[in-house]
């Protein structure tokens, strides 16, 4: 009985023992002093030439995770996430999450425009985000929208593409503009612009554009960038600048706390505010740069609006609740 | 299980047989399985290998005379001087470029750019767009001061600055590598399903072979590396080989659809398990067939065996069988039929015993009233003065008195002393008419013999041969035979024994019509002392008959002991 489990032990050996061991890779592998891990939430059409040039120019290997600026910082926040970098992320995202960073001053630091430098050390701003009104250019032939007040204009009455503030944080960040612009009492401003949205909310920022495009609204509020694209794209969007000037939150980067590849994060960092990738931004990627020494000839001179994070934070529950009081009187 | 082999001997050669046929089936089925894979995919990955090694060589080579070719066109004062007059209309310029470049434009374009990054000159056929100069290849040609290979718009391109002897950058002598370029060369290189992938140093695409999903594929295989796993796609339906350009720092990654997929293994395990179980089944037919047809016969027998051993002594085994356990079976049969005639035999002659006892036991009914009466007549003669009558009564008395005594056998001597009174009374009642010689060797005298053996012999030789005769002759002897028996022999001269009756006789069956006394001493004889003993007869020479009785030669003592038991 014995040999004869010794027999199916030897069977079962054989035909155990493997398949042929594939090619040994590791020496293809790069030393853990050439990577670096970052986490985006910025498109495909954003961080990928950047990157590319970033490894060509330094040969470090970037490792990425792309996801929602949220759930990512979530991870980071949760600790043990094996990430170096968060790149991507409005202002008041990364200043929310501020305990996960560890603070670096770039070298080129000097060189940011002091309106968008609203990190403090802590994270790093990447590129200028303008809000601005759009319209379609078919549609509106004469007198188009040029002030934030013209928003509660009669004449745009349910045709305003406007997202859920809730939801999109430019949105949000688009709405305390409106409010600060138009000034005066800010619950009459918002009531004003409610009626004027007439029950017409957009779920999410992407749908804004193409609302506008497609002729289902006239007029619409984004962000700089999508407008841009858009008229790349030739659609019927055109651009304008409000007269009282616009809020201009910039989207930054920032090295998480105890990561394993400080020093390539802060070469990337540096990188990222470099005057190449600031060039970039303007020519290729329909962003704005943040460096006060990068003007493009193609984008106009703002007039920023000053926007204070720490106050815009507090005052963004005010606004929520007065949004869903607005809300909910229409439902009832 | 253990009680189950040791139980039947059936059991463990069925056991034996069905592991004897299949162990080396299965092994070899397993062996033949893994040695097979083992062996192909050696080969395919020696191939593979070598096949890595002629692309990375020719790559190598290719690009080292791309990048001389462009160096030598920045280096050229032609390139120079063209680019410190402006534009883009150099005759001579263009002559060099065409020159130069001939045997490589097959495999990529040359170009040259202006300082500001618009391109100038070109051997495409499609004017390039201008490159920026703070970005891409032009910038880091311009960094490193020498040629730079990059990832460039969609392909690969080398540049190198065009500077002027104060160290100015003029422009940008440029090569660029595009799919169609890629193609052109790996196409004659590549086996037939092998798909490549050009990879940079930090692995980002530079040019595949096959453009669908490799986007993705190059994104799981770096993942991989990076995590420091081996190389495969998720399903593991192909193989990766990696080589590295030693020139360039480039890779090149060879994508084999492999032969032995999962899937394929699968399929060839589950044919191997399937023709393995398929075997099992045969061999347990085969060996419970051959276990069954083996031991059928001895089953059979054990079965018989027992039976006999129950008293069943009709038992047999009709066997149609030539081999050994045929004849074990013919055997068998011949054994109980002979114990079976045997015992028949002994009980027969046990029952014959038996009625022979009984009968002497009849006859003894009376003796001693007879013994009395006669005793009586004895002195009725002797007081009568008949002295005849007395000896007569003497005579017969003696006779009865052997009759009724206890031994049954007593020694040649004393049946020789009845005989004499047997011969006396008879002489009485035949008067002269025979005589009678008792002549027996002194050696003879005390063997053993059964009580009054020869009385009915001599009666009968006396009746049946001298009766009718006034000078009969009467003679009995005894002899030794060549094997040791005692023959008693009684010879006469009478009329003889019919020959129907001696045949009789010789063949120990009953004679009808008289002779009963010669049966009866046949018979006793051969029951006491076994079939080589008994009565025969024979005619003589010269007239009447000579009837011998076949006895052991047993002396006084021998016979003690023998009766004893």
């Amino acid at each position: 009985m014995r040999r004869c489990c010794l027999l199916l032990v030897c069977l079962l050996l054989l035909t155990g023992c493997g398949r042929a061991d594939t090619q040994d890779v590791s020496s293809f592998a790069p030393a853990e002093g050439d990577r670096l891990v970052i986490f985006t939430s910025h498109k495909e059409t954003i961080y990928e030439p950047i990157l590319k040039e970033f490894e060509q120019r330094t040969g470090i290997w970037v490792e990425l995770e792309t996801g929602g600026t949220v759930t990512l910082l979530e991870r980071i926040a949760a600790g043990e996430s094996g990430a170096d970098l968060m790149f991507g992320g409005g202002a008041d995202s990364l200043s929310a999450y501020s305990a996960c960073f560890a603070p670096y001053v770039s070298e080129y630091a000097g060189d940011v425009a002091p309106e968008y430098d609203l990190g403090g050390g802590i994270w790093t701003p990447f590129s200028a985000l303008p809000v601005v009104l759009i319209y379609n250019t078919k549609l509106v032939r004469q007198n188009p929208p040029g002030r934030w007040a013209d928003l509660l204009d009669a004449g745009w009455r349910g045709r305003i593409a406007f997202a859920d503030p809730t939801v999109s944080g430019s949105s949000c960040t688009a709405l305390g503009t409106l409010l600060q612009a138009v000034g005066g009492n800010t619950d009459n401003t918002l009531a004003a612009f409610f009626r004027n949205l007439d029950g017409r909310i957009i779920a999410d920022s992407g749908g804004v554009v193409p609302a506008v495009a497609d002729g289902s609204c006239y007029v619409g509020v984004t962000l700089e960038e999508n407008a841009r694209k858009a008229i790349a794209d030739g659609l019927d969007v055109a651009i304008v600048y409000p007269a009282e000037g616009t809020s201009v939150l910039p989207d930054g980067a920032a090295i998480v706390r105890g990561c394993a590849h400080e020093e390539n994060a802060r070469k990337f960092i540096d990188f990222l505010l470099s005057p190449d990738v600031q060039q970039l931004l303007g020519t290729e990627l329909s962003r704005r740069s943040v460096r006060a020494d990068t003007a493009s000839d193609a984008l106009p001179e703002l007039t920023v609006l000053p926007y204070d994070l720490r106050r815009a934070d507090e005052r963004r529950q005010e606004l929520f609740d007065a949004w869903q009081a607005l809300c909910g009187e229409v439902e009832a | 299980m253990r009680a189950w082999l040791e139980r039947s001997f059936r059991n463990r050669i069925f056991l034996t047989v069905l592991l004897v046929a299949l162990v080396p089936l299965l092994l070899c089925d397993v062996l033949m399985t893994q040695v097979m894979i083992f062996r192909s995919e050696h080969t395919l990955r020696t191939d593979a290998q070598e096949e890595m090694a002629l692309l990375t060589t020719q790559l190598d080579a290719l690009l080292t005379d791309c990048g001389d070719v462009t160096r030598a066109l920045a280096g050229s004062t032609v390139t120079r001087s063209a680019l410190r007059r402006g534009g883009s209309d150099s005759r001579t310029l263009y002559q060099l470029l065409n020159r130069s470049t001939v045997a490589l434009r097959e495999y990529a374009d040359f170009e040259v750019y202006g300082e500001d990054g618009d391109c100038l000159y070109t051997t495409a056929n499609v004017w390039p767009a201008a490159q920026s100069t703070g970005w891409g290849i032009l910038s880091a040609a311009r960094a490193a001061d020498g040629i730079v290979l990059r990832a460039g718009n969609g392909g690969l391109a080398g540049a190198c600055p065009v500077t002027a002897r104060g160290g100015a950058v003029l422009g940008y002598a440029v090569f660029r590598m595009d799919d169609a370029n890629f193609d052109a060369f790996f196409a004659p290189l590549l086996r037939g399903a092998d798909d490549l992938l050009l990879v940079d140093a930090t692995w980002r695409l530079l040019y595949a072979s096959q453009p669908l999903r490799a986007d993705d594929t190059l994104a799981l295989l770096r993942a991989q590396l990076l995590s420091g796993k081996s190389l495969s796609d998720g399903d593991g339906e192909r193989s990766y080989y990696v080589g590295a350009c030693a020139e360039s720092g480039f890779s090149l990654i060879l994508q084999q659809p492999q032969t032995y997929t999962a899937q394929v293994v699968r399929s060839i395990y589950l044919v191997a398990a399937l023709m393995g179980a398929l075997c099992l089944v045969l061999c347990l037919v085969c060996a419970w067939w051959l276990s069954r047809r083996l031991f059928e016969p001895v089953n059979e027998l054990d079965g018989a065996m027992r039976r006999v051993e129950g008293g069943d002594y009709d038992v047999r085994i009709e066997s149609t069988r030539q081999d050994e356990m045929g004849r074990l079976a013919a055997s068998f049969d011949r054994m109980t039929a002979e114990y079976r005639q045997n015992l028949e035999r002994s009980v027969q002659r046990e029952r014959e015993l038996n009625e022979t006892r009984l009968r002497m036991l009849q006859s003894q009914l009376n003796p001693h009233f007879l013994y009395n009466t006669l005793d009586c007549m004895k002195w009725l003669g002797v007081t009568g003065g008949v002295p005849q009558v007395a000896e007569l009564a003497a005579d017969l008395a003696a006779l009865l008195r052997a009759g009724i005594s206890g031994s049954e056998y007593i020694t040649l001597e004393e049946e020789l002393e009845l005989i004499g009174r047997y011969l006396a009374i008879q002489e009485v009642r035949f008067g002269d008419r025979f005589v009678c010689e008792l002549d027996v060797d002194e050696r003879f005298q005390h063997c053993v013999v059964p009580k009054l053996i020869l009385q009915p012999l001599v009666e009968n030789a006396i009746i049946h041969g001298v009766a009718d005769s006034d000078e009969g002759f009467i003679k009995l002897w005894a002899e030794e035979d060549a094997e040791g028996y005692l023959l008693l022999k009684v010879s006469d001269n009478g009329s003889g024994i019919p020959p129907e009756v001696l045949e009789r006789l010789n063949s120990h069956e009953l004679i009808p019509g008289g002779h009963l006394g010669l049966n009866n001493v046949d018979r006793i004889v051969r029951l006491s002392y076994g079939e080589s003993c008994g009565l025969s007869a024979y005619p003589n020479e010269g007239g009447g008959s000579c009837v011998q009785l076949r006895l052991p030669m047993q002396k006084g003592e021998d016979h003690a002991q023998g009766t004893d038991r």
